[in-house]
C-alpha cells in the first residue's frame, strides 16, 4: 500500500512549514524512526522521523518550499510494492488557495436616520394588509406620526367591501361610453357574466331613459324619497361626518354674535396689497385671534382625560373647502408669525390640503379653528366646534351697512361683518368667553391696535 | 543501576500485578506516540496534550484502586484514564470524534470519561477536577460505602484558589479522597519553582493537615505504596491524603510545542531514568520477564493500537445534527420536555 | 387556602424533598442553625435533619458548588446556597464549565442533579456587589435551566421540580420577596417546568414579568383597570425551559407587549422575550414592543437612587399607557 508523507502540524498555529532538507531520496528505504526531512517553522528547525517502513517511489516537494500544512511531500510504498498507476493520492499536491480577506472599508458616516423614519406601520398592519392584498403605504395612518396600525387596515378593509360592493362592476368600453352618456352606472343592470354591465346594457339603459324622459312623468304627491345616488361614507367625509357628530353630541355648544365695523380690516388688507404682499382677510383674522389667544387663554384651551387643558402654544386652524371635502389645515405658532408670514403659510398649506398632499402635522393639532363663509354669502352662523378645541370662529361676509358711527347718532355706511363664536361651555364659560370675542372685536375694528402687544 | 534491583522483587506485589503495570505503562506510551503521528498526519482535531514519560504515576496509582472507585483527570488524562481501566479502541474512536468513542465524540481528549469505571474525566480546566473530587468524596461519606476517589492533578493548579479551597473542604469533612499530584515540573512553559516559593509541595498540603508524602514517580512501584498506603488510610475513614509524585514529560505541553522553555540537558537526564525502561530491567533482573516476553508484549501493545486505530477510523462519524443532544436529561435544547426514549 | 410566606413555602419544600429522598442535602454558607441562613430559609433544618445533611461550609464558593458537582454526578442530590447571586462568580466555573456540561462532554454519561439556590435583586440599599439580578448569564449557558418564581405557590412547587429534575438548576429568589405571602396549599404538590402562568388576564396589553417585576406588574394593572385599561399579566416562572407559547397566544389577544424585569435592560431576559416573540408573534403586533427594566448600571447604595433604578408600578404603568392610547 502507498503511504504519503506530508507536511505535519506541529504547532497550534502552524499553518506552513519550510522543508529545509532531504534525508532521504527517491528510492531510498525508510524505518520507523529514521529522520526523513527538516522542517522550519517559525519557532525552530524540526527533524521528522518517518514512521512506516517502505521505499521513497517520488519527492514532490522540493528543499527551501514553503507549504501548508498537510501538504503531500512525498509518496513511499511499502516494501516489494510499486506505485499502481491508477493511484490517487489523499492530502493536496498543491497548495489550497489561501483565504483573502476582504480589505476593510472606511467607515463612512451614516446619514442619521430621521425621527420618524422606523414603524409607519406596525406588523399587525403590515400582516394584515399583505394578507388582503392591499399596500399598506395607501392608508392614513391614525396612530402617533401618521403610523397605520391593525384599526387602519381593518377600517379600510371594511370600507373597501363597502365600496366594492357599491360600485358595479363594468367592462370599460361599457364604463367609458356611460361616462360620455352621463349615465350612472349603478342604475344600470349588468347583463354578462356575474351581473357585469356590458356596453349593450349601457346603450339599453341610456336608451330607455331617452324614452322614460320623452314621455312625462307624473310627480308622485307622496311615495318613498329615491335614492338617485348613494355616496358611502369613506375617507375625509367619512372623517368629518363622524367628528362633527361627535363634537355636537358631546360639547355644550354656545353661540356669541358680534357685528364689527370691518372698516379697518379692508384698509389694512389694502395696505399689503398696495404693497405687492398677498394677503387675505382671513390671515389678518388668524393673527388677530392668535394675539388675542393669548391674551385670554381660557379659550386656547382642550377637554383632557378628565382635565381641561390650557395649551401653551398657538396653533391655528383654517377651515378649507376642497374637492375632498372639508379640511382644516393649520398654522403653527400663529401668535408667532407675521401677518405675511401667515400667509404664506396658510397659502401653501391650503394648497397642500387641496392637492390631497398635506403633511400630517399639517391637519391636527389645532388649538383654535377659524372658518370663514363669507366668500359664500353667509352672514351669521353656528359652527360645529372642532374637537378637542373649546373655541371656533366663524366669519360672515361683509355687508354695506348704515351705521351710527359715533355718540352724536351720526350715520354712515360701513362694511358690518358677524363674528359668531361657538364655544364649549364644559371647558370655559360666557364670560371668558364673550371677553376674548370682544378682544377680537376690538382688534378687527383698530387693527393698528396689533401695533401694540408683543 | 544495581540500586533499583538490590532490593529483590517487592512483597506487596504479586508478579502478575508488577507485569500488568509494565504492560499497562507500555501501553499508555505507544497510545500516546501513535496519538501524536496521527495528530501531526492531520487525522486527530484540536489540541492533544501528551504524557510520555509520566506513565508510572497514573499506573502506580491506579493499580492500589479498584474498579468502583473514582478519578478525576486533567486535560493530560489519556494515562490517567488507559490506568483505571479505558479501552484504546474507544479513546481513539473519541479523539478521532465517532460516534463509538467514550463521548460519542462530543468530549473529545480533554473531556474523555467513562462513568461506568468510575472515571469521571478528563477536565480542560486546569484545577477543575479538585472541587468536583471533593463532591464525590463527600458523595461516598455519605452513601458509606468504602469507595474512595483520587483527584490527578498537575503542580500548576495549585496555584488555583480551588486547590485551596478543594483541599481545605476536604480536611474539614474527613472525606476519602487522595490527592494525586502529578508535577512535571512545567506548567505549559511556566517552571515550577516561579510558581511557588521555595515550596515543597507535602508541606503545602500538610498545612491542610492531611497525611502528605512525596515521592519518585519515575517508579511505579514507589508511587503505588505511597497510594496505597493513602487508599487504605481513606478507606479505614481516616479522611483525605495528599501524595506528590515528582515526574517528567518528554514532550511539549501540546503536540506541537517545541518546548524550548525545557533545556536538552534537563531532557537528557529524565529520559535516562524512564519509568519504562527501568521497571523492565527489574522485571527482567527478578525473574518476571524474559526477552521474548518483552518482544511479544511491544508487538502486542502495537497490533492493539493498530486495531485500535482501525476501529476508531471505521467507526461511523456522528449526524452533525448529534450536537444538539444529550445536552439535558429533560428538555431538549430548545427547552422542550424529552420523552422517556431520549433520556439515558 | 391557608397564606404562609414565600420563605416557608420554600423551606417547606426543602423539608417535604429531604424527608421523601435521602439523597438531598444542603450545603451552604450560615445555613445551619441558630443562623438558619442569610435569609432564614433553612432555619430549624439543622435541627431535624443534622448537620451532616445540612452540610454548613466555610466561605469556599468554588469548593462547595465544586463539591455539589461531583456528589451530584456520583449518586447524591445537592441543594447548595450561594448566599447572594453576586458570590457566583467565585463558582463561575464549576457552574458554567462543568455542572453545566459533564453530561454533554461526556455524550449523555452522566447527569447533575444539582440545584443551586440562591436570591438577588435590589431594594434593601445592598448596593453594587450584593444586589444584582444575573439571571442573563445563566439563561446563556447551554445545560442549566433557570427557575424564578414569584409568589409562595410557585415557589414550593418549582423547588420541589428542581430537586426531582436530573438536570442541573440555577434557582433564583428574590430578597424582598421572602416576607411576602399568598395561598398555598396543604398536601403535596409539584409545579411543572417550561409552563408560564397567566397571574392575570386581560386585553388590551400583554406585560410578561418575572420574580419581583410580577408583583409590580399587578400593581400596575389595578391602576391601570381604574383607568378602563385590561393588562394581562404573563410569569414565565421559569427562564429555560421557556413557556413562549403562552406569550404567543397572550400577544394575539392583546397585540401589544411589555417585558420587565429587576435586571439591567441591556442583554436581559426580556430582550430574549421580545425576540422571539418579533419571530413567533410578528403579525400580531401592533406597536413597537416594549421593555421596562433598570437602567444599564449597577445598583446604587443611596435609597432614593436605588429607587430611581428600580422597576416599579408606575414605571410599568406609564408603558403601558402609552402603548395602549397610541402615543409610541
Amino acid at each position: 500500500m502507498p503511504f504519503e508523507i506530508t507536511m505535519p502540524q506541529l504547532g497550534l498555529t502552524m499553518e506552513s512549514g519550510v522543508l529545509v532538507k532531504w534525508c532521504v531520496q527517491e528510492g531510498d528505504r525508510i524505518a520507523p524512526g529514521e529522520q526523513i526531512f527538516e522542517v522550519e517553522t517559525d519557532k525552530a528547525t524540526v527533524a521528522v522521523e518517518a514512521h512506516e517502513e517502505g521505499t521513497i517511489e517520488r519527492i514532490l516537494v522540493s528543499e527551501g518550499q514553503e507549504v501548508p500544512v498537510g501538504t503531500l511531500l512525498a509518496i513511499a510504498v511499502a516494501a516489494g510494492e510499486t506505485l499502481p498507476t491508477a493511484w490517487q493520492p489523499v492530502h493536496p499536491s498543491v497548495a489550497p488557495a489561501p483565504v483573502l480577506w476582504p480589505a476593510p472599508q472606511v467607515a463612512l458616516p451614516s446619514a442619521k436616520p430621521s425621527a420618524d423614519a422606523g414603524l409607519q406601520a406596525s406588523w399587525k398592519a403590515r400582516t394584515l394588509a399583505h394578507q388582503a392584498g392591499l399596500d399598506w403605504r395607501t392608508i392614513a395612518g391614525s396612530g402617533p406620526g401618521g403610523r397605520v396600525v391593525a384599526e387602519d387596515v381593518t377600517q379600510a378593509l371594511a370600507s373597501a367591501a363597502a365600496v366594492a360592493k357599491s360600485e358595479p362592476k363594468a367592462t370599460s368600453v361599457a364604463a367609458k361610453l356611460a361616462a360620455s352618456l352621463g349615465l350612472d352606472l349603478s342604475a344600470v343592470v349588468g347583463s354578462g357574466p356575474q351581473g357585469r354591465i356590458t356596453q349593450s346594457d349601457v346603450l339599453e339603459a341610456a336608451a330607455a331613459i331617452i324614452r322614460e324622459r320623452a314621455v312625462p312623468r307624473p310627480v308622485p304627491m307622496s311615495g318613498p324619497a329615491q335614492v338617485l345616488n348613494a355616496v358611502p361614507l369613506t375617507g375625509v367625509r367619512q372623517v368629518v361626518s363622524e367628528r362633527m357628530a361627535v363634537s355636537a353630541h358631546s360639547t355644550a355648544r354656545v353661540t356669541l354674535f358680534r357685528e364689527v365695523d370691518a372698516t379697518g380690516l379692508v384698509d389694512l388688507r389694502e395696505r399689503f396689497i398696495s404693497r405687492g404682499l398677498q394677503v387675505s382677510y382671513n390671515d389678518i383674522l388668524v393673527k388677530i385671534c392668535a394675539v388675542s389667544l393669548r391674551e385670554h387663554p381660557e379659550a386656547n384651551a382642550r377637554m383632557g382625560d378628565g382635565q381641561i387643558e390650557y395649551l401653551g402654544r398657538i396653533h391655528i386652524g383654517l377651515a378649507v373647502d376642497t374637492d375632498r371635502g372639508l379640511l382644516v389645515p393649520v398654522i403653527r405658532n400663529a401668535d408667532l408669525l407675521t401677518v405675511p408670514q401667515i400667509a404664506v403659510a396658510r397659502s401653501r398649506l391650503i394648497e397642500a390640503a387641496r392637492a390631497g398632499y398635506s403633511l400630517p402635522d399639517d391637519l391636527t393639532g389645532g388649538t383654535f379653528t377659524l372658518t370663514n363663509l363669507g366668500m359664500l354669502g353667509v352672514e351669521g352662523f353656528t359652527p360645529v366646534i372642532n374637537l378637542p378645541e373649546c373655541c371656533i370662529l366663524g366669519v360672515g361676509r361683509m355687508v354695506r351697512k348704515p351705521v351710527v358711527v359715533d355718540e352724536s347718532d351720526t350715520l354712515a355706511v360701513r362694511p358690518m361683518m358677524i363674528l359668531s363664536l361657538a364655544f364649549d361651555h364644559r371647558v370655559i364659560d360666557g364670560a371668558p368667553a364673550a371677553r376674548f370675542l370682544e378682544r377680537v372685536v376690538q382688534l378687527v375694528q383698530d387693527p393698528w391696535l396689533l401695533l401694540t402687544v408683543n | 543501576m544495581n540500586d533499583e534491583i538490590r532490593e529483590g522483587p517487592p512483597q506487596d506485589l504479586t508478579g502478575e500485578q508488577l507485569l500488568g503495570m509494565y504492560r499497562r505503562m507500555r501501553l499508555i506510551r505507544a497510545f500516546e506516540n501513535t496519538a501524536q503521528r496521527h495528530f501531526e498526519a492531520g487525522e486527530i482535531a484540536g489540541f492533544l496534550h501528551l504524557s510520555q514519560g509520566q506513565e508510572a504515576v497514573p499506573v502506580g496509582t491506579c493499580t492500589a484502586l479498584r474498579r468502583d472507585d473514582y478519578i478525576t483527570s486533567t486535560h493530560r488524562g489519556h494515562g490517567d484514564v488507559i490506568a483505571k481501566g479505558c479501552d484504546v479502541k474507544y479513546m481513539f474512536a473519541e479523539l478521532y470524534g465517532r460516534t463509538s468513542g467514550y463521548c460519542k465524540g462530543k468530549g473529545g481528549s480533554m473531556h474523555i470519561a467513562d462513568f461506568s469505571q468510575g472515571i469521571i474525566g478528563a477536565n480542560g480546566i486546569v484545577s477543575g477536577g479538585l472541587p468536583i473530587s471533593t463532591g464525590v468524596g463527600l458523595s461516598i461519606k455519605m452513601r458509606g460505602t468504602d469507595q474512595v476517589a483520587v483527584c490527578f492533578f498537575g503542580e500548576g493548579a495549585t496555584a488555583e484558589g480551588g486547590f485551596h479551597e478543594a483541599l481545605n473542604l476536604a480536611s474539614l469533612w474527613q472525606i476519602p479522597v487522595i490527592f494525586v499530584c502529578q508535577n512535571n515540573l512545567y506548567a505549559l512553559s511556566h517552571p515550577w519553582d516561579k510558581t511557588a516559593y521555595q515550596c515543597e509541595l507535602e508541606h503545602r498540603a500538610a498545612t491542610y493537615h492531611m497525611p502528605a508524602d512525596c515521592v519518585d514517580g519515575m517508579d511505579a512501584v514507589a508511587v503505588y505504596r505511597a497510594v496505597r498506603k493513602a487508599v487504605d488510610h481513606a478507606r479505614a475513614g481516616g479522611g483525605p491524603s495528599f501524595v506528590e509524585a515528582k515526574t517528567y514529560r518528554f514532550l511539549g505541553h501540546y503536540v506541537g510545542d517545541p518546548a524550548l522553555y525545557m533545556p536538552a540537558e534537563e531532557r537528557q537526564a529524565w529520559h535516562k531514568r524512564d519509568a519504562i525502561l527501568k521497571l523492565g530491567r527489574q522485571l527482567r533482573a527478578w525473574g518476571y520477564l524474559t526477552e521474548e516476553k518483552d518482544a511479544q508484549m511491544a508487538t502486542d501493545v502495537e497490533a492493539e493500537l493498530a486495531a485500535a486505530i482501525e476501529f476508531a477510523k471505521s467507526s461511523p462519524i456522528p449526524a452533525p445534527e448529534e450536537a444538539l443532544d444529550d445536552l439535558c436529561v429533560h428538555f431538549d435544547y430548545l427547552g422542550h420536555p424529552l420523552q422517556g426514549e431520549k433520556r439515558s | 387556602m391557608r397564606e404562609i410566606t414565600y420563605r416557608d413555602a420554600l423551606k417547606e419544600a426543602l423539608r417535604e424533598e429531604m424527608i421523601r429522598d435521602e439523597r438531598v442535602f444542603l450545603m451552604g454558607e450560615d445555613i445551619a442553625d441558630p443562623f438558619g441562613s442569610a435569609y432564614k430559609v433553612t432555619l430549624g433544618l439543622s435541627p431535624e435533619f443534622g448537620t451532616d445533611r445540612v452540610l454548613q461550609t466555610p466561605i469556599s464558593e468554588q469548593g462547595f458548588v465544586g463539591a455539589g458537582v461531583g456528589a451530584a454526578i456520583t449518586g447524591m442530590r445537592p441543594v447548595v446556597e450561594l448566599m447572594y447571586i453576586d458570590f457566583v462568580t467565585m463558582a463561575m466555573d464549576q457552574i458554567a464549565n462543568q455542572a453545566a456540561k459533564i453530561r454533554y462532554m461526556s455524550g449523555g454519561q452522566a447527569k447533575v442533579p444539582l440545584v443551586i439556590r440562591t436570591q438577588g435583586g435590589p431594594g434593601r440599599s445592598s448596593a453594587a456587589q450584593h444586589a444584582q439580578s444575573l439571571e442573563a448569564w445563566f439563561l446563556h449557558i447551554p445545560g442549566l435551566l433557570v427557575a424564578m418564581p414569584s409568589t409562595p405557590y410557585d415557589a414550593k412547587g418549582l423547588l420541589k421540580t428542581a430537586i426531582r429534575l436530573d438536570d442541573p438548576v440555577m434557582f433564583i429568589e428574590q430578597k424582598l420577596l421572602y416576607n411576602t405571602t399568598g395561598p398555598v396549599p396543604e398536601g403535596e404538590y409539584t409545579l411543572p417546568f417550561g409552563v408560564a402562568d397567566v397571574k392575570r388576564e386581560g386585553t388590551d396589553c400583554t406585560v410578561v414579568a418575572t420574580s419581583m417585576a410580577v408583583v409590580k406588574a399587578l400593581r400596575a394593572a389595578e391602576l391601570l383597570e381604574q383607568e378602563g385599561i385590561s393588562v394581562e399579566v404573563v410569569d414565565p416562572r421559569t427562564l429555560f425551559p421557556l413557556d413562549i407559547d403562552t406569550i404567543v397566544q397572550s400577544v394575539q389577544k392583546t397585540s401589544r407587549l411589555v417585558v420587565t424585569h429587576e435586571a439591567p435592560e441591556r442583554g436581559g431576559f426580556a430582550a430574549e422575550v421580545v425576540a422571539q416573540i418579533a419571530d413567533k408573534a410578528f403579525g400580531y403586533i401592533d406597536a413597537p414592543i416594549q421593555r421596562v427594566c433598570a437602567p444599564s448600571v449597577p445598583p446604587p447604595f443611596a435609597r432614593n437612587m436605588e429607587d430611581f433604578i428600580m422597576v416599579d408600578e408606575k414605571k410599568i404603568a406609564d408603558r403601558v399607557r402609552k402603548l395602549v392610547r397610541g402615543e409610541i
